[in-house]
């Protein structure tokens, strides 16, 4: 997924549990703002490594679950880019 | 075939929030002396481990303990204070019956007696216990509870009646002057309980009747004794071999140890899973198909009382117990320090 994918599969992923606020900038949120528990924390790592096809690759995204509280959604989908990359190279 | 018969279950000392630590915590790291990306890293991480909303019991003063003669002392009285609740409630249990105890298996990870835990509780108890009642005193981790009940089901006929009791009291343990990350995330993710079980061999006894069918134990020590041991401050500190991979490994060894456990038995909606780490949970149970609902008991726990080491599972079993329905069985599943895993299963008769 590029990034673009990644926030868009962010955004359906926020409301479909129903964590959306109302209005803003949704890339620009930070993650830890929307996803605030710690059980969602978990579930939105786990469903983003199946949707990008991580699972079972020894590979995983908890390193990047502490950076949450600082990163936005479109930071966060970087990141993410920039990890998969690194696996590939 | 033994039985447990009754969990009693306290919590002692303060209940405090992940609201109340966290700028408690922040500050500490704050005024680190490291540097900003060591620094930043340790604030991310603070935030992390205490996202979203829970609470635990801690010792008063918990953010005041400076020196090893505090910490020691503070464990003491709280120990004391949870023998005495939990005295209390063994005795009420078996004021109307001529039960005396047998056998007395007490486990702590985080402090230590001398005398230990099992006379501290005799001393209550007065005519349950007697002068040849066996006191053994262990000093495990996490998994200490699922080992004390693993001993004592090995124990021949003359063990006819026995407690297994379990006082962790990890908040002892606070140290707001580390640099460390996994220090930081054992400040966070820990909380005090402690709980007694009575086991006999006699299923009318007591509040419940769970027969304890089977309890497997696989350690792993060749090659897992660094995943989690103690370091060295003023006072023990939590510690993980490499935090980069410590989730990776666990998950790598508990699902090794479980292999070839009946799959049916795996989808058993009642569990008490000792509650880890929430992400190391849920990772899990994903891997190991569970049903969604499995891990409900542990979570519920965990966001109460947070992990409080080997007290926590017997919270927990004793929560499942309530709602299962007679001829149902519960898993039981433990992970700690060795690097040990410790499934079985109970089942519930009444």
């Amino acid at each position: 997924m590029n990034q673009e994918e990644i926030l868009s599969w962010a955004r359906s992923w926020v409301e479909s549990n129903k964590l959306s606020k109302d209005a803003g900038d949704f890339a620009r949120e930070k993650v830890s703002d929307i996803i605030t528990q710690s059980t969602d924390v978990v579930e939105f790592t786990l469903d983003l490594e199946e949707a990008l096809g991580m699972e079972d690759t020894g590979f995983d995204l908890d390193a990047l679950a502490p950076k949450f509280a600082t990163l936005t959604f479109a930071e966060l989908a970087d990141e993410i880019v920039k990890l998969a990359q690194s696996r590939k190279a | 075939m033994r039985y447990i018969n009754a969990i009693y279950t306290t919590h002692q000392g303060e209940l405090v929030s992940n609201e109340f630590l966290l700028p408690h915590f922040l500050k500490a790291v704050e005024v680190a002396p490291v540097s900003p990306e060591h620094q930043q890293e340790l604030i991310d991480s603070v935030r992390y481990f205490l996202v979203g909303e829970r609470e635990r019991y801690v010792v008063p003063g918990v953010l005041d303990l400076g020196s090893f003669a505090k910490r020691a002392a503070a464990f003491e009285t709280a120990a004391e204070r949870s023998l005495e609740a939990l005295s209390q409630q063994i005795t009420l249990a078996t004021a109307s019956t001529e039960v005396s105890f047998d056998v007395i298996v007490t486990t702590t990870s985080t402090g230590s007696l001398m005398p230990g835990l099992s006379y501290r509780l005799a001393a209550r108890l007065g005519d349950r216990v007697r002068s040849d009642t066996m006191m053994v005193d262990l000093h495990v981790g996490c998994t200490g509870s699922m080992k004390a009940l693993k001993l004592v089901g090995q124990l021949d006929a003359t063990a006819a009646n026995c407690l297994v009791v379990s006082v962790e009291l990890p908040s002892t343990l606070i140290n707001l002057s580390s640099t460390d990350v996994d220090v930081w995330q054992g400040n966070c993710t820990f909380g005090d309980g402690a709980a007694a079980v009575w086991l006999s061999d006699r299923p009318p006894q007591g509040d419940m009747a769970l027969a304890m069918e089977q309890l497997r134990y696989v350690q792993h020590a060749r090659t897992g004794l660094d995943l989690i041991r103690w370091g060295y401050d003023d006072y023990y500190t939590f510690r993980l071999g490499n935090e980069n991979t410590f989730n990776r490994d666990v998950r790598e060894y508990i699902t090794q140890s479980l292999r070839g456990i009946e799959p049916a038995a795996l989808q058993s909606p009642h569990w008490a899973i000792h509650p880890a780490g929430i992400a190391l949970l849920m990772r899990l149970s994903r891997k190991l198909g569970m049903p969604r609902n499995a891990l409900d008991a542990s979570v519920t726990h965990y966001k109460r009382f947070s992990n409080a080491s080997s007290a926590s599972i017997l919270h927990i079993l004793r929560d499942e117990a309530a709602t299962a329905v007679d001829g149902g069985i519960i898993n039981l599943l433990t992970m700690g320090a060795g690097f040990n895993v410790i499934y079985g299963h109970v089942r519930k008769e009444r």
